[in-house]
């Protein structure tokens, strides 16, 4: 079988896979054609090396006072409303579900702790991602893909790691919500089963260590570091799922 | 998984940051102000054709 040059369409789509700009369906096709394709296998290589290439190399210069003022003027307002969900409107607005739902006796008696509320959460979350076509908004196994993806969308872009050679490929990700405010999940994959991970602030900046619990017959298991609170759901083993968690924590992978 | 590693992407990873800058610089505006806008403030596709004004 021989391989001729990729046609322009080809290309462009793999240019804005890279990009996180494909839909699902889209991106699993140009990932195909990349995985049978070392023709376009190498030009996405060239694409990666370039973003690669800007994003270390380049030192950050001031844009022309021009370009802000447009950038400002254009999509600054959205971008404002984007960056900034409240976290102390999340926590009023977990509160304020509890006291409707329960007729306010958790805040009396404090039977049923937040963190319980956010596992229930981030659970149906879990369980909506699977009952969809795909269980992600951007589909990749490459993390440099993946945590850009989340930048313009998402105040928080969390800490993507690789652990694909340990048996949890990165499938991709998507944004969640909890009460009112968005929320990246990263996607990871363990035999057939599905792991999201969720990336919230951390109440304080104090290590916590990984808890695990069962929401509905699924595992979650909850850590926190430097002030960022991770939230690992899934139908996989709990052992399975702690192992996962375990791996993430200590992965050094950043990028 | 399959890993790809182009002669090409290893020749651009160890271009220096000059040469780049250089190579940037030389682009038409229109390429500049949207690489920079994609690659450097992250802008996504829509937003990058609003501040542009391509639509």
């Amino acid at each position: 079988m021989t391989h001729s040059a990729p046609d322009d369409n080809s290309v462009l789509l793999v240019h804005a896979y890279l990009d996180g700009e494909l839909d699902p369906a889209n991106a699993l096709g140009i990932a195909q054609q990349m995985g049978s394709d070392p023709a376009l296998a190498a030009e996405g290589e060239r694409v990666k090396a370039l973003q690669r290439l800007i994003h270390e190399r380049l030192p950050r210069e001031e844009a022309p006072p021009g370009l802000h003022a447009r950038i400002e003027a254009s999509v600054g307002g959205l971008r404002r409303q984007r960056a900034q969900p409240s976290w102390r409107a999340l926590a009023a607005s977990i509160a304020l579900t509890a006291m409707v739902a329960s007729g306010s006796t958790w805040f009396v008696v404090g039977s049923q702790p937040p963190n319980m509320m956010i596992a229930d959460a981030l659970v149906s979350d879990h369980i909506r991602a699977l009952m969809a076509p795909e269980p992600v908004d951007v589909v990749s196994s490459d993390r440099h893909t993946v945590k850009p993806w989340f930048n313009g969308r998402i105040s928080n872009s969390p800490r993507v790691v690789d652990l694909a050679k340990q048996d949890f490929p990165l499938v991709g990700g998507r944004i969640d919500v909890v009460g009112q405010t968005p929320v990246p999940t990263l996607v990871y994959r363990h035999a057939k089963h599905v792991i999201s991970v969720t990336a919230m602030p951390a109440e304080s900046r104090f290590e916590v260590g990984s808890t695990a619990r069962t929401v509905n017959g699924y595992n979650v298991v909850h850590w926190s570091e430097n002030g960022v609170s991770y939230w690992a759901v899934s139908d996989v083993a709990a052992k399975d799922l702690e192992e996962f968690a375990r791996l993430f924590r200590s992965s050094p992978n950043e990028l | 998984m399959r890993h790809y590693h182009a002669p090409e992407a290893e020749l651009i990873a160890k271009t220096d940051a000059e040469h780049l800058r250089a190579a940037i610089a030389a682009l038409p505006t229109p390429f500049r102000e949207t690489l920079v806008l994609r690659d450097i403030e992250g802008l996504d596709y829509r937003e990058i054709a609003e501040t542009t004004e391509c639509r």
